[in-house]
């Protein structure tokens, strides 16, 4: 450098550095953005190959799809019809016709117009427990379909049942439990007094109807020495409950009927005294919910009755085991509904009578007979239920 | 013995309803079937042109003068045009019983009604047959 001082900062070699200090900047900025996707993509991987094992494929499509989820939905949304059509029958009518053949999109329709209208949520109501309690009444309400034995076959070697417990009937009762409580706060929620009427009335009904219809269950728990759903059903693979405890079968599907709040005990939503009984500030979508709720709860208890009295998928040996399962779940359906349009409303202590007076001395009585028959006729009994 | 006795009757309403499950249901389904009337329903008239001799005792008889005859339309050697004005008319078959050439009949086809009032007047393209226009509702074509 001529006549000059050496400049500490080479200007000119920082101007040459630049392009590498951007390349280094962007490899920077790659390197972050990389590392995410890799996360990100390495979670896919992760699921994907979870999900991919046979095993766990199947048993994601028997939770979501087949004996699960989309499957109880759509019997849902053919129970509103059958429902609606064998009423309409019963009472000498057609029952829904004009959208689809036989009215069977009327549904749809049905649910389109519900969802369509608005959502009225009164001022008096809590608003944050009045949005949420539909959907959790709802959730409640198809959460036990896990436990419903589709299959002879349990989930473990790949059978078409979804998963067992060995508590799946007590945890089974705790969710149905959960469901008038339900109606109960929606009615306090509610902020009207013909709301907070039905919740009431709906707690009246379960206080009724739960004991006699968890000592209906005992029976079938004792026989089969086992409190999971799928071992009770498995145990009348030789011969069904429903010819050992048939009282008990009757007085389950009464107590069921009461429970759920339908007629001839549909005090809960009686129309012509309580406006709508609880549901009656529940409006559109709100309303499809709880509407939807009902008629689910009605096909869980079905779907019990099959399991524990009717051999759950025991049946015709050259029939699969949801076949089975579904044709006695349809009959049982079909005199549920029966039941349910036969009778009507009864008041509330007539209901409490009724059920306490009874219905709970009949359950307790089959469940004692058929204790004598075990203990004093095990030569007969006890080939019977394939112990001996 | 109450418990039995009740008992008894709820199987007997049981057995009521779940017959009425297989039973016809008693509503017709209007537009698309329609129920079967008597044979000597008093409905809408038929006029049959080739027996009719433009007597007039029809026109003559009617209470409420829902009749009119027109003697220039002539489509046979004696015959004439009817135009009955289902406005007025009772439907009380006087009309029939006075016609003595088997020209004038009822039908036993009553529904009859029609958006237009002019509509109700059945000129003798509407009286003399027993087709009509196919009715049309949202998109289904019924009758």
């Amino acid at each position: 450098m001529i006549g000059g001082v050496m400049l500490q900062f080479d200007f000119f070699a920082w101007l040459a550095g630049i392009p590498d200090w951007i390349l280094g900047v962007l490899k920077w900025i790659y390197g972050i953005f990389s590392y995410v996707f890799h996360w990100i993509f390495n979670v896919f991987t992760w699921i994907w190959t979870t999900i991919f094992i046979p095993k766990n494929f199947m048993f994601l499509f028997r939770a979501v799809i087949f004996p699960g989820l989309i499957f109880v939905v759509m019997a849902l949304i053919w129970a509103v019809w059958f429902t609606r059509k064998l009423w309409g029958r019963i009472q000498d009518r057609r029952g829904p016709l004009h959208m689809g053949k036989y009215g069977g999109l009327q549904l749809f329709a049905d649910a389109i117009k519900l969802i369509g209208k608005e959502t009225i949520i009164p001022d008096k109501a809590k608003r944050w427990m009045f949005r949420f309690l539909p959907g959790l009444l709802l959730v409640i309400v198809l959460l036990p379909f896990a436990f419903i034995p589709w299959d002879t076959v349990s989930a473990v070697d790949g059978g078409w049942a979804i998963s067992d417990l060995n508590v799946s009937l007590v945890l089974a009762f705790a969710f149905l439990t959960a469901v008038p409580v339900i109606a109960l706060l929606a009615g306090w929620v509610s902020g009207s007094k013909y709301t907070l009427i039905g919740g009431f009335r709906a707690a009246n009904n379960q206080f009724a109807a739960e004991i006699p219809m968890i000592i209906s269950t005992i029976g079938c728990a004792f026989l089969a020495r086992s409190l999971s759903i799928f071992d009770i059903s498995m145990a009348q693979s030789s011969l069904w409950f429903a010819i050992l405890l048939p009282i008990n079968l009757a007085t389950f599907l009464v107590a069921a009927i009461a429970s759920v709040g339908v007629f001839p005990f549909d005090a809960p939503v009686a129309d012509s005294e309580i406006i709508f009984g609880w549901r009656t500030e529940y409006t559109g979508i709100y309303f499809t919910l709880t509407y939807f709720a009902e008629f689910a709860e009605q096909m869980l208890y079905s779907a019990l009755i099959v399991a524990l009295f009717l051999g759950g998928p025991n049946g015709l040996p050259f029939l699969p085991g949801p076949v089975n399962f579904i044709i006695k779940f349809l009959i049982t359906f079909f005199f549920f509904v029966l039941v349910s349009s036969s009778f009507q409303r009864l008041r509330q202590d007539q209901i409490v009578y009724f059920c306490w007076k009874y219905l709970l001395p009949l359950a307790v009585l089959n469940v004692i007979v058929i204790m004598f028959a075990v203990v004093y006729l095990p030569g007969l009994m006890l080939p019977l239920l394939g112990v001996g | 013995m109450g418990f039995f006795s009740v008992l008894g009757d709820c199987f007997q309403i049981l057995k009521h309803t779940f017959r009425q499950v297989f039973k016809r249901p008693f509503t017709y389904f209007y537009p698309f079937e329609d129920r079967i009337y008597p044979e000597r329903t008093r409905g809408r008239h038929i006029h049959v042109r080739e027996n009719c001799t433009a007597c007039a005792q029809c026109v003559r008889i009617c209470p409420v003068v829902a009749i009119r005859m027109d003697k220039e339309d002539k489509m046979y050697e004696k015959d004439c045009a009817l135009y009955f004005d289902y406005t007025r008319c009772i439907f009380c078959g006087l009309c029939v019983q006075a016609c003595r050439f088997e020209a004038l009949f009822h039908t036993p086809v009553v529904d009859l009604s029609e958006g237009d009032r002019d509509d109700l007047i059945y000129g003798p393209d509407k009286i003399e047959t027993l087709d009509r226009d196919p009715l049309k509702w949202r998109g289904r074509r019924f009758r």
